[in-house]
């Protein structure tokens, strides 16, 4: 054991100790532990005896000393009465920040000709949820993990997990013994949660499972090779009754084998919550607007945490990134980075990703609501020259994708009534090779007053090759 | 090579004639087999049937013709078509955070919290290289070696919970094997431990896991032993080859497989081998210093229960790795040694660095006094007659007819001890319900003149070693009444004298150590001193008489002679001349070399002697019968031939070992 982690394994004993209301004394590299018979530790009295004297090396144990080691007897006795004791906690994060426009200006800053404002500031209250989850992964072998997985729950966004560990001063905080977060915020964040860490565990477990099948496939053609050379040994002495004894027990053998191979290589873990923390994190809630020309363009909900002072503008609606930077409006009311802002090709609107602006499928200019259409025939988005084409034939409506000119007249037409690139009017077909071409390239025969292509028709005479 | 005697008896002690010192000293080391040297680092290969090059084993074709090799699996698809391999399962089983929130009870302080999350970091589980079982054994009972502990990681690191122990005798496999099966208990990964050895070492197996592991096994000879379902098992060879017992386990298969004396395992077409071959397990160790005997592929054979195919079927192994000349050399070495390294742990002496002192012995022949003479001669002959005529078979209450064939054999074992020993056994025999009332009269008489000698050799016997050596002596003795006896005439003599038996408390016991370590001289102490007791602080062994099990003897010695001692450790054994104790003495000196043997190697002689019968049944089986032969002599003369035939072949079983050193690979740090 090194150095620091004995250091650190020392102080856990001495506050474990302590808690539990007994007494710790470090004489000559050996620890002296007594619990109380009465009160908080009379239980780990009774389970580990009311003296104790523990010691780090094992090259120190002697009778009536026990060893303190990670996963030792004593650790997981001390563990198990604090977990009766430190599963749930609940602090308030205490602050006093106010939301200002110096602070929003420090983040973001409007375009041209724009303004930002805030509008109706009210109090709120989020909740950061740090639980604690044992990993046990069995395989061949057996470790587990411990992790610290923490959800961000605000008002109006959805909540947010990822690993991460409690500050050092929420320990500090004011502590709340009755109170816990509203029911809606526990589901939802208690469920991200556990979303995370079963993802993460899923993705573990398969990563130790790809181990587990290379070591087997390795193993199994180990084995295949073996048992098919120790039959064909069998086989090729002489056949005898014995020798077919043989060869039935190689193959139960060999089918036991491969049955513990699978069962030595199974891979499974189980996941289960130890602890929450809750941090109750006081906000001061608003709405930041873009204001163009005197009117509000567009306006979204941010957050300001009042312990830290940092500012929750929420994402771009285009590309999905925290806000910061110079913000725009577009004409759909969107907050958004200048940098994601569009202009309709056709009318010079501003559009954004998250205005459903459409791109022509025939041009692939970006058009706004307003300049875009769909095609009631294919469903794809097209410019206004594009869209609203009709069939010469039959008058349906179509697009620049659907509706195809003909190479005879020019003509639009919908597949339907389009064959082989040509309508019916200038679809003609020769009478000898019965190829399709259009009417104006087809010549007549002086023969037989029939039309036939060029290919069709002998070179120097204008007869075809039918006529005699 | 026996031992050889030397007259340096006691200096100026006045001894008897007849009465001498023989020290038996250790025959020279035996010099080490030279090294199997292989000129450049061999490699396995093969040579192309056409144009005679040759190729590593990988290759497929030759380099120089491109003839292919031929492959010993092409007949692979006919016989066994490869499977595709079944996909390891996974399973995750999630608790949900929920249910942190279920009671209703007040919330923790933070700083208990914190506590919480600390502890929690401390007590999970670490990987292997730190043991979890150090943590849980009995530190008295353990004298911890490092490269036990070495081993334990490595076969559950390195090798998968799949090794042979191929440890020279006495350093302690069986602790090893119990490391293993203690932390992989711990751990949760296995449930079942079942234990297979031959039926002598059963019960010391028990007692030894339950000593020095806390694991309570259950030592099962018929299958009513098992309708429990008890988690660890002992079983005999003979007992899972059976059709009832052996039935049973194979069904319920185990997590732990441990087969102790392995080489029992050598040969594949015995029935203990498939009977072992046949049990569904997860992890498996084998336990043998003398894997093979007379040819390599038993080594082999035992492999293929680790890892069935790591050394190729029977032919390819014969073709690769075995002289064609001499069935026991190994060659291709450096591959073999590869390969073997992934499954076998061999630690030698000189690698582990235990060094113990020397140990000299040696044994005072003594002559009884006249009257002791007498006494002896006319209650052995008591005892004889009684055994001829098996007239000490009564029916007790139950109905069933009772022999007392044992209880005249510890009689006459009390007869070597002392007086007071034999005067107690025939009260317990005249006390005995349904004993025929000439016979009571008859032990009760005997009891009188016990009790009315005067003389007592062996004690006197003491006071001259003790005059003579100095220094603080144990003195073993088998009897309580002997220890009460010799305790009171060596205090009654002026030498500070401790009593040490298992009528005392665990109190009075350590302070009775206490005393001896601080004031007295000597410490007379009963079989319970001869286990788990550290009197390093003593180097001087009297067995003022003679167990019947050389375990035991070897158990005794043991006390001081272990790591901790620095002196040299002299061991005194007393002789009677003329009595059964000189007799065993003789066999165990002399044909057994029990004094001169090198830690282990009893066991190995002994399990060669008989695997399914104890020493000490044995011995007391050929009592029996040379005594209803009247020819008890002639009876141990021919048990002794047998333990001499058993040494020998130990012998030629020891030279294997030395290839053995050359197959193991020198033993390593486990991987992390």
């Amino acid at each position: 054991m090194s150095a620091s982690s004995e250091k650190e394994l020392c102080a856990f004993l001495r506050a474990g100790v302590s808690a539990a209301g007994g007494s710790f004394r470090r004489r000559d590299g050996v620890f002296e532990v007594r619990f109380p018979r009465e009160g908080a530790g009379a239980e780990l009295a009774e389970r580990l005896g009311d003296e104790l004297a523990l010691v780090l090396d094992p090259g120190a144990l002697a009778p009536g000393r026990s060893l303190l080691a990670p996963g030792s007897h004593v650790l997981r006795a001390l563990d198990a009465w604090l977990a009766a004791r430190g599963r749930r906690s609940y602090v308030v994060q205490p602050g006093r920040a106010r939301l200002t426009k110096k602070a929003l200006r420090e983040r973001v800053r409007p375009a041209r000709g724009a303004e930002l404002g805030i509008r109706d500031r009210a109090s709120g209250t989020g909740y950061d949820l740090y639980v604690v989850y044992r990993l046990r992964f069995r395989s061949l072998g057996r470790q587990e993990d411990l992790v610290c997985v923490r959800v961000r729950l605000r008002p109006g966004r959805p909540p947010r997990a990822d690993f991460g560990e409690p500050p050092a001063a929420a320990f500090g905080w004011p502590h709340r013994p009755r109170k816990r977060p509203p029911e809606e915020f526990l589901d939802a964040g208690l469920g991200a949660a556990d979303a995370f860490v079963e993802e993460h565990a899923r993705a573990e477990a398969a990563r130790r499972r790809e181990d587990a099948r290379t070591r087997f496939a390795k193993d199994v053609l180990r084995l295949d090779a073996y048992y098919a050379a120790q039959m064909a040994e069998v086989q090729r002495s002489r056949r005898t009754d014995l020798g077919l004894v043989r060869l039935e027990e190689l193959q139960e053998e060999r089918a036991l084998r491969l049955a513990e191979l699978a069962r030595a290589c199974e891979v499974s873990v189980e996941v289960a919550p130890m602890q929450v923390l809750c941090v109750e994190v006081p906000l001061q809630l608003a709405r930041l607007v873009v204001q163009a020309e005197g009117a509000e363009r567009a306006g979204r909900s941010i957050a300001l945490e009042r312990a830290s002072g940092a500012l929750d503008l929420g994402e771009c609606p285009a590309c999905a990134q925290q806000l910061a930077g110079e913000l725009s409006a577009c004409d759909g009311s969107h907050v958004v980075h200048s940098a994601c802002l569009g202009r309709c090709d056709r009318c010079g609107g501003a559009v954004c990703g998250a205005c459903e602006s459409p791109l022509c499928t025939v041009c692939g200019v970006l058009c706004c609501t307003g300049c875009g259409a769909t095609c009631p025939a294919c469903g794809a988005s097209a410019c206004a020259t594009h869209a609203g084409g009709r069939c010469a034939r039959c008058e349906s409506e179509g697009c620049g994708a659907c509706l195809r000119a003909c190479g005879g007249c020019g003509a639009l037409h919908c597949d339907q009534h389009l064959a082989d690139g040509l309508c019916a009017s200038c679809r003609a077909v020769c009478p000898s090779c019965r190829s399709v071409r259009p009417r104006g390239e087809l010549r007549r025969c002086d023969g037989c007053g029939r039309r036939f292509c060029t290919a069709c028709l002998l070179p120097d005479a204008a007869r075809c090759v039918l006529c005699p | 090579m026996s031992p050889r005697p030397s007259r340096t008896g006691p200096r100026g002690a006045t001894v008897a004639p007849g009465e001498r010192f023989e020290w038996i000293e250790a025959e020279p080391a035996r010099p080490k087999a030279p090294k199997l040297r292989e000129g450049a680092r061999a490699q396995a290969a093969q040579r192309c049937r056409r144009c005679g090059w040759v190729d590593s084993l990988d290759e497929v074709e030759c380099f120089r013709c491109g003839e292919p090799f031929p492959r010993e699996e092409a007949a692979t698809p006919a016989i066994c078509p490869g499977l595709p391999p079944p996909e390891p399962s996974l399973r995750v089983a999630l608790q949900p955070a929920r249910q942190l929130f279920e009671d209703r009870g007040p919330n923790a302080e933070p700083a208990l919290w914190r506590l919480r999350r600390r502890s929690a970091e401390h007590a999970r589980l670490p990987g292997f290289e730190r043991l979890l079982a150090l943590a849980q054994v009995n530190s008295e009972h353990f004298q911890r070696y490092a490269h036990q502990q070495r081993v334990a990681r490595r076969v559950l690191e390195d090798m998968g919970g799949a090794a042979l122990l191929a440890d020279e005798t006495g350093l302690g496999k069986t602790i090893e094997a119990g490391l293993v099966a203690k932390e992989l208990l711990l751990r949760g990964l296995a449930q079942r431990v079942l234990v297979v050895v031959p039926a002598s070492l059963g019960l010391q197996w028990r007692e030894e896991m339950a000593e020095k592991f806390n694991l309570e096994f259950v030592f099962a000879r018929d299958p009513a032993d098992l309708a429990d379902d008890p988690p660890l098992v002992i079983v005999s060879y003979a007992g899972l080859r059976g059709p009832g017992l052996g039935k049973v386990l194979r069904e319920r298969g185990t997590d732990l497989l441990v087969c102790d004396e392995a080489h029992h395992l050598r040969n594949r077409s015995t029935k203990q081998y498939k009977a072992v071959a046949r049990v569904r397990k997860t992890y498996v160790l084998l336990l043998s210093a003398t894997p093979f005997h007379n040819r390599l592929v038993e080594l082999k054979n035992l492999l293929d229960i680790l890892k069935p195919g790591l050394l190729g079927s029977t032919r390819a192994f014969n073709r690769q790795y075995v002289d064609e000349r001499d069935p026991r050399k190994p060659r291709n070495l450096h591959h073999l040694q590869q390969l073997l390294g992934e499954v076998m742990i061999r630690n030698r002496r000189e690698d582990v660095a235990v060094k113990l002192p020397a140990r000299r012995a040696a044994i005072y022949h003594l002559e009884l006094a006249a009257a002791e003479r007498s006494f002896y001669d006319e209650l052995s002959a008591f005892i004889s007659d009684e055994v001829r005529s098996g007239a000490l078979t009564v029916v007790g209450p139950t109905g069933r007819g009772h022999s007392f064939a044992l209880t005249l054999i510890s009689l006459q074992r009390q007869l070597c001890s002392s007086p007071a020993a034999v005067a107690q056994g025939l009260r317990t025999l005249a006390a005995t319900e349904g004993l025929p009332p000439d016979l009571v009269a008859r032990a009760q008489e005997f009891e009188r003149r016990a009790l009315a000698l005067g003389e007592w050799r062996k004690a006197q016997a003491i006071e001259e070693v003790l005059a003579r050596f100095p220094g603080k002596v144990i003195v073993f003795c088998e009897f309580r009444a002997t220890i009460r006896a010799l305790v009171e005439r060596l205090r009654a003599a002026g030498i500070a004298t401790e009593a040490f038996h298992g009528g005392l408390s665990p109190g009075e016991r350590a302070a009775a150590i206490a005393r001896f370590r601080d004031q007295a001289r000597v410490l007379v102490s009963s079989k319970a001193g001869a286990e788990g007791l550290n009197v390093q602080f003593c180097s001087t062994v009297v067995n003022f008489d003679l167990p019947w099990n050389p375990m035991v003897v070897e158990q005794r010695i043991g006390r001081v002679h272990r790591l901790g001692q620095t002196r040299d450790v002299t061991v005194f054994n007393l002789s009677v001349k003329g009595t059964i104790e000189a007799r065993v003495l003789e066999l165990l000196a002399r044909k057994l070399r029990l004094f001169t043997a090198v830690l282990g190697e009893v066991d190995l002689i002994l399990g060669s002697l008989h695997a399914e019968r104890s020493f000490e049944e044995l011995l007391r089986d050929v009592w029996l019968q040379g005594t209803r032969a009247g020819d008890v002599d002639a009876a141990l003369e021919a048990f002794g031939r047998k333990l001499e035939e058993a040494r020998a072949a130990y012998d030629a079983i020891k030279e294997a070992e030395a290839v053995l050193d050359v197959l193991a690979p020198a033993p390593e740090e486990p991987s992390a």
